[in-house]
């Protein structure tokens, strides 16, 4: 029961997160939607047990207005082993989730990063950032494996 | 710095300088409320409050921490730190709802004395104390506090300067906290606010007064010694005038059944040069009551901070024992030869380890940490 209603919720996140990329735009490219999580470096990290590590990603802006986007990390989603943790941060705090984020009109919201701290147990996290505004979502996902 | 706190929109800011404005005309024709500027200096040495937004998940909440106790260690007895931790497992409504008040959205973030946030380096913290240390104060805060059976009490004496020339309306705030507790991944947590509840209406205090408080607050037992009472005078806007903390331990009967005395330093070191070494903790249990307590002692494994290869034991002087154990203290006796030892590997790169050990009877837990540092 509780897989089922995972896996729903990752459809579901999925499905939106795909109808905000594949729309066309009229030019033959995927409309963006009004913002987009574009990931700076890898979304899939190796390190050692006891470690941190630090996933990054920018938040852009597509539209002529200011945006409030509301960055989450779900807590019926986390999937990673007792002991582990996380946090969502930039370079000057760390923020509860969810937490609004103001992005300038065409502007770009750098240096976010998601933290996964291991423990000495598990070889596997798993980590869904949602990042919403109004009726659109998107979402993306963080792995780290333990080597 | 201000990027931290909550902002509020243009309609909200014009309301404010127009209530601004209404109450700075009341205050000059002598009537409603009477908050001067805390900015103001004081004849009397000002004791500064820093109020730190913390979090067990804050990634930079660790550095932050560290560089309050430099800033402690440089200036000992200038200032009192209230960690206000949010949605970790230290966090309760109070600490939340100051939170809230103060705007804080994220962390760590730093205040002092209610109006002032100041970078999480040590020269940004140090810079912004000093600027505060030298405002000095209209007021004297006394405060007494002891242990009940299940509260600590507060008696307060305030002191108003008497060179002020019209009455302040102050509010007076109180505040417990543990002034130590280990967390499993975060390690040693300081300043721990435990309880913070609302605030008082404000008091008139007149040009000379000396007035009394007595407030109380309930006490959870599993809370660990010492805990310190905190007290402090703000006004409308969270501006503090003046502030003042009490350590309640001390050793007396007021601490209950039983306590832990420690017979060695709680916090030691060991050169790298000794690492594979272990050290000793030394400690008795003393039974302030005429009848023999049975205690049971515990390490639980959620206060083991230790880096891979070290190790601890439980001992006295003629045996090691598992954990939890049963202990007999004799009537107004106590029971010595204890040591936690903390051993180490020969790894070099761990720089300190800690357990926390709980001493419980009937109702009543303390309990003390053990720090190993290697240098």
């Amino acid at each position: 029961m509780k897989r089922t209603v995972f896996l729903s919720a990752v459809a579901i996140l999925v499905l939106a997160g795909g109808l905000a990329f594949n729309c066309d735009n009229g030019n033959g490219e995927p409309d963006p939607g009004n913002f987009s999580i574009e990931v700076a470096g890898d979304s899939v990290k190796q390190d050692t047990a006891m470690s941190q590590v630090n996933f990054y990603f920018n938040l852009r802006n597509h539209t002529t207005g200011g945006l409030t986007l509301t960055v989450d990390v779900p807590e019926e989603l986390l999937d990673y082993p007792e002991g582990w943790w996380h946090s969502l941060c930039d370079e000057e705090a760390c923020y509860p989730t969810p937490h609004d984020f103001e992005v300038a009109a065409s502007g770009l919201l750098e240096d976010l990063h998601v933290t996964i701290g291991t423990s000495d147990s598990g070889t596997e996290g798993r980590i869904y950032v949602t990042v919403s505004a109004d009726s659109e979502v998107d979402s993306q996902t963080f792995i780290l494996n333990i080597q | 710095m201000i990027r931290y706190l909550r902002g509020t929109n243009g309609n909200l800011v014009a309301t404010g300088t127009l209530v601004a404005g209404v109450v700075a005309l009341l205050l000059l024709s002598g009537c409603g409320q009477r908050f001067p500027d805390p900015s103001q200096e004081g004849e009397f040495e000002r004791t500064v409050l820093i109020e730190e937004g913390t979090a067990t998940w804050c990634t930079y909440c660790p550095e932050a921490a560290e560089n309050l106790e430099t800033l402690l260690e440089d200036n000992p007895a200038k200032f009192i730190v209230l960690a206000l931790h949010s949605q970790d497992d230290y966090s309760n409504t109070e600490t939340e709802d100051r939170l809230d008040v103060l705007g804080v959205a994220g962390f760590p973030t730093i205040i002092f004395d209610g109006v002032e946030q100041s970078g999480r380096k040590v020269s940004e913290l140090q810079s912004t104390l000093d600027s505060r240390l030298v405002l000095g104060s209209h007021f004297i805060l006394e405060l007494n506090a002891s242990l009940a059976a299940d509260s600590v009490l507060y008696d307060i004496t305030v002191i108003v300067s008497d060179s002020i020339g019209t009455p302040i309306d102050g509010i007076l705030r109180i505040a417990l906290v543990e002034d130590t507790v280990t967390h499993p991944s975060a390690g040693l947590l300081h300043h721990v606010v435990r309880r913070l509840p609302d605030a008082d209406a404000p008091v008139t205090f007149d040009p000379g007064d000396t007035v009394d408080f007595h407030r109380s607050l309930a006490l959870e037992a599993s809370w660990g010694r010492p805990l310190v009472a905190v007290i402090w005078i703000e006004d409308e806007t969270h501006k503090v005038y003046q502030a003042a903390s009490f350590e309640v331990d001390g050793g007396s009967s007021e601490l209950g059944d039983f306590s832990i005395g420690l017979e060695s330093d709680s916090v030691q070191t060991l050169p790298v040069s000794q690492l594979g070494q272990s050290v000793n903790f030394d400690f008795a249990l003393d039974n302030h009551t005429g009848n023999p307590l049975t205690v049971t002692l515990d390490v639980p494994e959620a206060t083991q901070v230790l880096p891979d290869g070290w190790w601890f034991s439980l001992c006295d002087t003629m045996n090691c024992y598992p954990t939890p154990s049963d202990f007999e203290v004799p009537a107004d006796g106590s029971l010595g030869g204890f040591h936690i030892t903390l051993g180490t590997s020969i790894e070099e790169g761990d720089t300190e380890g800690s357990v926390t050990m709980t001493v419980t009877s009937g109702q009543e837990v303390d309990s003390q940490t053990f720090i190993l540092r290697i240098e």
